[in-house]
C-alpha cells in the first residue's frame, strides 16, 4: 500500500503543476501576456535630490539632471579645506514615470574619492533596458584675478609737489607708479582707493605709502577670489623731461602725447565785460599757450587788457598722458602781460614729461578785408557799367563789377578808390589810378596786409550782365554746288530745317545710285552764334551713301547753349521693285545632235534642269534666255535679257556622266538691289533606250536596238507580237530539247552567243548590257503576264554598271565575278499573272557613288529561268520600255 | 527515473485490479497495428511557476510527426497500446525576465572540455529558440468506451532526443555577477551575449501521456495527448570540478507539449465490444 501511496501522490504532484504549467502556457500563448514592445523603455531620472552632506562644511547646491549625456551635475562649494578629504552625502533617486529601478549605488552613502571621480549608477526601465548615470561633481566658478585696476590719490606730503590724481598702473609688470615731476623726499601717498579686480581684495590695509628716496618701492599684495595673491610695486617716478634742446631728437609721434591738444583748447575769461578774448596761440616748442586778450573796446589801439585778469582753460590730454599742477577749469589770475602759470603733461607711457606755461598775449588787429569800394571812373563810356551793383566778395577776395553792354569796345580802363580793415594796408593798387581791363574777366589784383601781418589776396574783377542771344539754331541751308560721278543724281537745293530735331535735310528727287555725292552750300545761323568747331560749310560735304550724315555744332552768343545739328540726306527716289523672281526659261540653239526637253523651273530649290534625251557628236550647248521680275538685273552665267550660250563637255554614253561638270549658276538682283537669288542650271543626261516600244524588229524573232533574246537558235522563245497597229515582245517559256528541259522567254539588252563548252550554264552565253552612262531612277514596262504553272513568276531585272577595264572587254553575266565591273544601282521585280497589261515599275537602288557605264535590262517569263526552271508555257507580253529621272 | 518506474508499475497494478488474472492471460491477445501522423505543440517550461517570466510571449512552431502504434486487448473494454514517434517539437519566445541566474559554461575551444563556468544574472528582454527531435515511445491503457469509439488513455513514455537546440539570445538588459547588479549593459543583441546551451542538453527524456481518442471512420482514429516530462531537459554534472554547481539554470526545465494524431488501423483482429455485439 505504500507504493501505491507514493505512486499517488507523485501523480497528484506532477499532474497538479503540469495543469498549472498547462494553464500558464495558455493563457501566456493566448495573447493574455504583456505586449514586450508597449513596455515603457524610459531610462530617465525623475527626480535626484540631495539628502544629507556627511561632509563637513560641505555645500551643494540643487542637482542639474543632463539627460541628453546621462549625467547629473551636483554644485559644490569648495573650500580649501576639503581638497583631500572624501566627500560623502546620501540622495533620493527618482525613476522616472515609466523607469523601474535604481541599481549600482548606494543612495544612503554615496562617495566620492575626489571632486573629478564619477560616479555611475543604472537606471533600468519597464521594458529591461539599463542606461548607465553618472554623478558629477562641479565647482563654483572662482575667480583668480588679482590685479590693481585704479590706485586713486587722496592727499600727499609734501603738500606743494606736483603730484598725478592716479598712480600709472603696469599690469604685466605688477607696477604701480606714482608721478610727481618734482617730488622731494620724505613723501607720503595716502591713497584715495584702490580698485581691485572683482572679488579680490588687499591682503594687508594700506593707510599712507611713504618714499624716503626715489629709489624706494613698497609691496602691496592682492588676494584673487580663489585665494591665490599676487604681489604689486609701488613707486614714485619723476618722469625725463623733455627740453627744447632735445625735441629734435623725437620723433612728432613721440613727442604727441606731451603737446597740447589744440582742437580741443577752450579758454573762457571770466570777466568778459571788461575785457575780449581773440585767441590762443599755441607753441610746442616754447611749450607755452599765449592767451591773446585785448580790451573790451572797438577801433582804438589801446587794446591791452585791464588786470588783474581771470580766465579758465581746458583741453584734453592725450591718450596716455596726464595734466600734473593744473586742474582743468581752475582759475588762472594775471596781473601782468608777462605773469605766466606752468603745468605738466607726463606722458605715462613712455615716462616723458613736458613743461607748460600759459601766458597772455599782445593782440594785433588780423583783419585784411576790403571795406569799401569806389569807381571813380571808367573809359570808353560806351562800355555801360552797372555801377549799382559792385560788390565785395570777402570770401573770394574779389571786388565785382558787373559790365551791362559794350563788351566789343574792350580795353577798359577803370579808376577806383577801396577802404581797407583798420590798421591794415594795401598793396599794388593805388586810389584813383586807371587800370587796364582787356575783356570780360580780365582782373586786377592786390594784396591787404593786416596790422599783425596777415595778407590776404584781393582782386577786381569784370564781369558780364548784359543780354546776350540765346539761340544756336541753323536758320537757311542752300545748295549752292554739287557733283556726282554720273552726274544722274537730283536734288531740292533748299535743305528743310528742323529746330525741335535739330537737322538739315536735303532731299534726294533722284538718287539713281549716283554717288558719292558732293555739295557746297550757304548756310545762315542765329544772330551772332558761332560754329564750334569744324565748318563743314566752308568745303565740299561728302555724302559717300544716303545715309551718311554730316555734325555741325552751334553755339549761342551768350555761350550758354550749344546745339549739335545733323545735317542729313532724305531718298525722295520714287520706290523700285524688290522682287527677283525668274519668270521664264527658254532654251534655244541646241548644239546639233542634242534633244533637250523643256526647261524644268523648280522655284523651290531654284534649279532650272535641261534635260538631254539624246546626244550629239560635238560638245553639248545651248542658249539660254532668262525673263525676271521687272528692273530686275541678271548676273553669272547668264547677263541680259537676249540669252547666253551655255557650253559643255559632249554627253555620250561612251563617257561617264558627271552632273558636277553639268551646272552653271545665275543671279537675279531686284530692281532696288535689297533682294538677291542665286539659281542652278543643271544639265541632266535622260536618254531612253532604243526600241523602248518594241516598234523595230528586224524580223518576228529579233527585237530592234539592243534588245536581244537568248535561246532563239534551238527554240523560239520571243517573237514580234501584235495588237492592232501596235506590236510587243512576246515571251514564252518552253521545253527546250536539246538544251535543256526548260527555257524561259526571255528580252535583255546585249545579245546572245551560242557556247557548246557553257551548255549548262546559259548564263556564260548571255552578254548582258549595253554602254549607258545616265542614271534612271525606276524602270517601267507595259506588262501581261500569264504563268503556264502554279509556281512560275515573271521578273524584270534592271543593272546600272561601271567598267573601268580595257576597252572592248566589257563582259557581263550577271553572275557577280566579272572582272572590272562594279554594280551601282539595280532593282528586280518579280510578279505573278497580271490582268491583262500592266504597267510594272522597278525601282533602283544605288549602292556606289561610281558613275554608270553600263545597263543591264532583262525580262524573263520565269523567275528562275536563268536555273533553267519554270512552268512551260508561261507567257510574258513587253513593250514601252521607260526609262525614269 | 525511479519515478517513471513507479507510475508505470502503478498502472499496471490499477489496470491488474480490474482484470482478474484468468482473464488477463485468457483474453490477451493481438488487436491493433496501425500507423499515424500529427503535429505537436509545446516545449520546455521550469517546473516552478516563480521562474516562468513575467513577460512571456511563445511562438510555437508545429512539424508533422510519423510513428507507428499497435495493442494489445487485456480485458474487456481494456487495451495496453504502444508507440512509436518521430517528431521534432520547437518553440520561440520573447520573455522579459529578471535576475535570471545561469551558469554560462567556459568551454575551451581547443578541447572543447568544460573548465568552468561564469555565474551571471541577467535582466532583461531575451528570445529564447529551443528545438527537441527525438524518437518518443509512449506506453500506456487504454480505455474503450461502450460504443466502442470513444476511448481515453493514460500512461508513460521515453524518449531518444536525437537533437535538440537550446539557445537564447538577450536582446536588451543588463547582467550582474549578483541579483540587481549591474555589470554588463546590453543593448543590442550580439554573438557575445548569446547563450547557446544546446549541447549540455540531455538525450533522453521520460514522463507522463494521457488523453482522448475517437473512432472516426472505421479504422480511422483522431487523438489528443498531453506528454509531461519528468526530467530536466539539461545535463547534469557538467561541471566536474565544481560540487556546488551541476547544470546550467538554477531550475529545471522540463517537457510539456500536445499532441494531436490521426491513425489508420491496418490491422483489426480483435475488439471486445465489437465482439461482444
Amino acid at each position: 500500500m505504500e507504493f501505491l501511496n507514493e505512486i499517488v501522490i507523485v501523480l497528484k504532484r506532477k499532474t497538479g503543476k503540469l495543469f498549472a504549467m498547462l494553464g500558464v502556457a495558455a493563457v501566456l500563448s493566448g495573447g493574455a501576456c504583456a505586449e514586450l514592445d508597449r513596455l515603457s523603455n524610459d531610462t530617465g531620472i525623475g527626480g535626484f535630490m540631495v539628502d544629507s552632506v556627511f561632509t563637513a562644511g560641505l555645500q551643494m547646491d540643487e542637482p542639474q539632471i543632463a539627460d541628453s549625456v546621462s549625467i547629473v551635475f551636483i554644485p559644490i562649494e569648495f573650500g580649501t579645506f576639503v581638497k583631500d578629504t572624501n566627500i560623502v552625502f546620501s540622495a533620493v533617486i527618482s525613476p522616472h514615470h515609466g523607469a523601474q529601478k535604481v541599481l549600482n549605488i548606494k543612495q544612503d552613502s554615496i562617495v566620492f574619492q575626489s571632486k573629478d571621480e564619477k560616479v555611475s549608477f543604472f537606471m533600468v526601465a519597464e521594458n529591461g533596458e539599463a542606461r548607465e548615470w553618472f554623478i558629477e561633481l562641479t565647482e563654483k566658478p572662482r575667480s583668480s584675478e588679482k590685479e590693481i585696476l585704479g590706485f586713486f590719490i587722496k592727499s600727499h606730503t609734501p603738500a606743494g609737489v606736483l603730484v598725478s590724481d592716479s598712480a600709472y598702473i603696469v599690469p604685466n609688470k605688477n607696477k604701480v607708479q606714482i608721478i610727481s615731476p618734482d617730488v622731494s623726499f620724505p613723501f607720503t601717498v595716502v591713497p584715495d582707493s584702490i580698485v581691485l579686480s572683482a572679488g579680490a581684495r588687499l591682503v594687508t590695509t594700506v593707510e599712507a605709502l611713504e618714499f624716503q628716496t626715489l629709489d624706494d618701492v613698497l609691496e602691496l599684495s592682492v588676494m584673487a577670489e580663489d585665494g591665490t595673491t599676487k604681489n604689486w610695486e609701488i613707486s614714485v617716478i619723476l618722469g625725463y623731461p623733455i627740453y627744447d634742446e632735445i625735441n629734435g631728437s623725437l620723433s612728432n609721434e613721440q613727442l604727441y602725447p606731451l603737446n597740447v591738444d589744440a582742437a580741443s583748447l577752450q579758454v573762457n575769461l571770466l570777466d568778459t565785460g571788461t575785457n575780449r578774448y581773440m585767441r590762443s596761440d599755441i607753441d610746442s616748442v616754447e611749450n607755452r599757450i599765449t592767451v591773446v586778450v585785448k580790451k573790451n573796446t572797438t577801433k582804438t589801439r589801446s587794446y591791452l587788457p585791464d588786470f588783474p585778469l581771470d580766465l579758465t582753460i581746458r583741453f584734453n590730454a592725450r591718450q596716455g598722458s596726464e595734466i600734473l599742477g593744473y586742474t582743468m577749469g581752475d582759475t588762472l589770475t594775471f596781473n601782468t602781460m608777462d605773469d605766466v602759470h606752468a603745468f605738466y603733461i607726463f606722458d605715462r607711457v613712455n615716462g616723458i614729461k613736458k613743461r607748460w606755461k600759459i601766458g597772455l598775449g599782445e593782440w594785433q588787429n588780423s583783419e585784411a578785408e576790403v571795406l569799401d569800394f569806389s569807381l571813380l571812373g571808367s573809359t570808353p563810356g560806351k562800355i555801360e557799367i552797372d555801377v549799382e551793383n559792385i560788390e565785395i566778395e570777402s570770401s573770394l577776395g574779389q571786388i565785382i563789377i558787373p559790365i551791362l553792354d559794350g563788351t566789343d569796345q574792350f580795353p577798359l580802363k577803370l579808376k577806383s578808390e577801396i577802404t581797407v580793415s583798420e590798421y591794415a594796408t594795401v598793396k599794388d593798387f593805388v586810389n584813383g589810378v586807371y587800370y587796364d581791363f582787356n575783356e570780360i574777366g580780365s582782373t586786377k589784383n592786390f594784396t591787404v596786409v593786416a596790422e599783425d601781418g596777415t595778407e590776404k589776396p584781393w582782386s577786381i574783377r569784370l564781369i558780364f550782365a548784359g543780354t546776350l542771344n540765346t539761340a544756336a539754331d541753323v536758320e537757311s541751308f542752300v545748295v549752292t554746288q554739287k557733283t556726282t560721278p554720273a552726274n544722274k543724281l537730283t536734288l531740292n537745293t533748299t535743305g528743310i530745317i528742323d529746330k525741335a530735331a535739330k537737322t538739315i535735310t536735303v532731299q534726294v528727287t533722284d538718287f539713281s545710285d549716283d554717288m558719292p555725292l558732293q555739295i557746297k552750300a550757304d548756310m545762315a545761323i542765329s544772330y551772332k552764334a558761332t560754329i564750334a568747331g569744324n565748318d563743314i560749310t566752308q568745303d565740299w560735304i561728302t555724302f559717300n551713301s544716303v545715309s551718311d550724315t554730316h555734325k555741325i555744332t552751334v553755339r549761342s552768343q551768350d555761350e550758354a547753349t550749344t546745339n549739335e545739328w545733323t545735317l542729313r540726306l532724305e531718298d525722295l527716289t520714287p520706290e523700285k521693285n524688290n522682287a527677283a523672281e525668274l519668270t521664264g526659261f527658254t532654251v534655244s540653239n541646241v548644239a546639233s545632235g542634242y534633244t533637250v526637253k523643256q526647261p524644268n523651273v523648280d522655284h523651290v530649290n531654284r534649279i532650272v534642269k535641261i534635260s538631254v534625251t539624246e546626244t550629239g557628236s560635238g560638245a553639248f550647248s545651248f542658249k539660254a534666255a532668262a525673263t525676271v521680275s521687272e528692273g530686275a538685273k541678271l548676273s553669272g552665267a547668264l547677263t541680259g535679257t537676249s540669252g547666253s550660250q551655255l557650253s559643255f563637255d559632249a554627253i555620250s554614253n561612251s563617257t561617264p556622266f558627271d552632273p558636277n561638270n553639268y551646272t552653271k549658276s545665275f543671279s537675279i538682283t531686284s530692281e532696288d538691289g535689297t533682294n538677291t537669288v542665286n539659281w542652278t542650271i543643271v544639265v541632266s543626261y535622260e536618254p531612253q533606250l532604243a526600241n523602248s516600244d518594241m516598234s523595230i524588229w528586224t524580223n518576228n524573232t529579233t527585237p530592234g536596238g539592243d534588245w536581244a533574246s537568248a535561246n532563239n537558235s534551238y527554240v523560239t522563245l520571243t517573237t514580234k507580237g501584235t495588237e492592232g497597229s501596235n506590236t510587243y515582245a512576246r515571251l514564252e517559256a518552253k521545253k527546250a530539247p536539246v538544251v535543256s528541259t526548260f527555257a524561259a522567254g526571255n528580252l535583255f539588252l546585249g545579245y546572245f552567243q551560242m557556247n557548246i563548252s557553257q551548255m549548262n550554264t546559259p548564263k556564260k552565253m548571255t552578254y548582258f548590257g549595253i554602254p549607258f552612262t545616265a542614271k534612271p531612277l525606276s524602270l517601267t514596262t507595259d506588262i501581261s503576264y500569264t504563268p503556264g504553272g502554279s509556281t512560275d513568276k515573271g521578273s524584270i531585272e534592271i543593272h546600272l554598271l561601271h567598267y573601268d577595264g580595257p576597252a572592248g572587254q566589257f563582259e557581263y553575266h550577271t553572275i557577280g565575278d566579272e572582272a572590272n565591273i562594279t554594280v551601282v544601282g539595280q532593282g528586280r521585280a518579280e510578279f505573278g499573272a497580271t490582268n491583262g497589261w500592266e504597267t510594272k515599275t522597278v525601282n533602283v537602288e544605288y549602292t556606289s557613288d561610281l558613275l554608270p557605264t553600263h545597263i543591264h535590262v532583262a525580262y524573263s517569263t520565269s523567275y528562275l529561268g536563268d536555273q533553267l526552271k519554270g512552268d512551260v508555257g508561261s507567257l510574258m507580253y513587253v513593250d514601252n520600255v521607260k526609262l525614269n529621272y | 527515473m525511479r519515478k517513471i518506474v513507479i507510475i508505470l508499475i502503478g498502472g499496471a497494478l490499477c489496470f491488474s485490479s480490474i482484470v482478474s488474472a484468468e482473464n488477463f492471460w485468457k483474453n490477451l491477445s493481438f488487436n491493433t497495428f496501425g500507423v499515424q501522423i500529427g503535429t505537436d505543440v509545446g516545449g520546455a517550461l521550469p517546473t516552478k511557476l516563480e521562474f516562468i517570466p513575467k513577460v512571456f510571449r511563445p511562438y510555437p512552431k508545429m512539424y508533422m510527426s510519423i510513428g507507428a502504434r499497435t495493442s494489445i486487448s487485456l480485458a474487456p473494454g481494456w487495451d495496453l497500446g504502444l508507440e512509436a514517434n518521430y517528431k521534432t517539437v520547437e518553440m520561440s519566445a520573447d520573455a522579459l525576465v529578471e535576475n535570471q541566474l545561469a551558469f554560462a559554461p567556459n568551454v575551451n575551444i581547443e578541447t572543447g572540455l568544460v573548465q568552468g563556468y561564469l555565474k551571471q544574472y541577467f535582466s532583461g528582454q531575451a528570445t529564447m529558440n529551443m528545438s527537441f527531435t527525438m524518437l518518443e515511445i509512449p506506453l500506456y491503457a487504454k480505455y474503450v468506451f461502450p460504443n466502442g469509439k470513444d476511448k481515453i488513455m493514460f500512461g508513460g513514455y521515453g524518449a531518444w532526443v536525437m537533437r535538440a537546440t537550446f539557445v537564447t539570445d538577450p536582446q536588451m538588459g543588463y547582467t550582474g555577477s549578483a541579483p540587481d547588479k549591474v555589470d554588463v549593459v546590453i543593448q543590442a543583441p550580439s554573438d557575445v551575449t548569446r547563450m547557446d546551451f544546446s549541447r549540455f542538453t540531455s538525450k533522453w527524456d521520460a514522463g507522463i501521456t494521457f488523453g482522448y481518442e475517437r473512432e472516426l471512420y472505421q479504422r480511422i482514429n483522431i487523438g489528443l495527448r498531453v506528454y509531461a516530462g519528468f526530467k530536466d531537459i539539461f545535463q547534469r554534472d557538467i561541471f566536474p570540478n565544481d560540487d556546488s554547481v551541476d547544470k546550467i539554470l538554477e531550475y529545471n526545465m522540463t517537457h510539456m507539449r500536445g499532441s494531436l494524431t490521426i491513425s489508420y488501423d491496418l490491422f483489426r483482429t480483435h475488439s471486445w465490444w465489437r465482439d461482444k455485439k
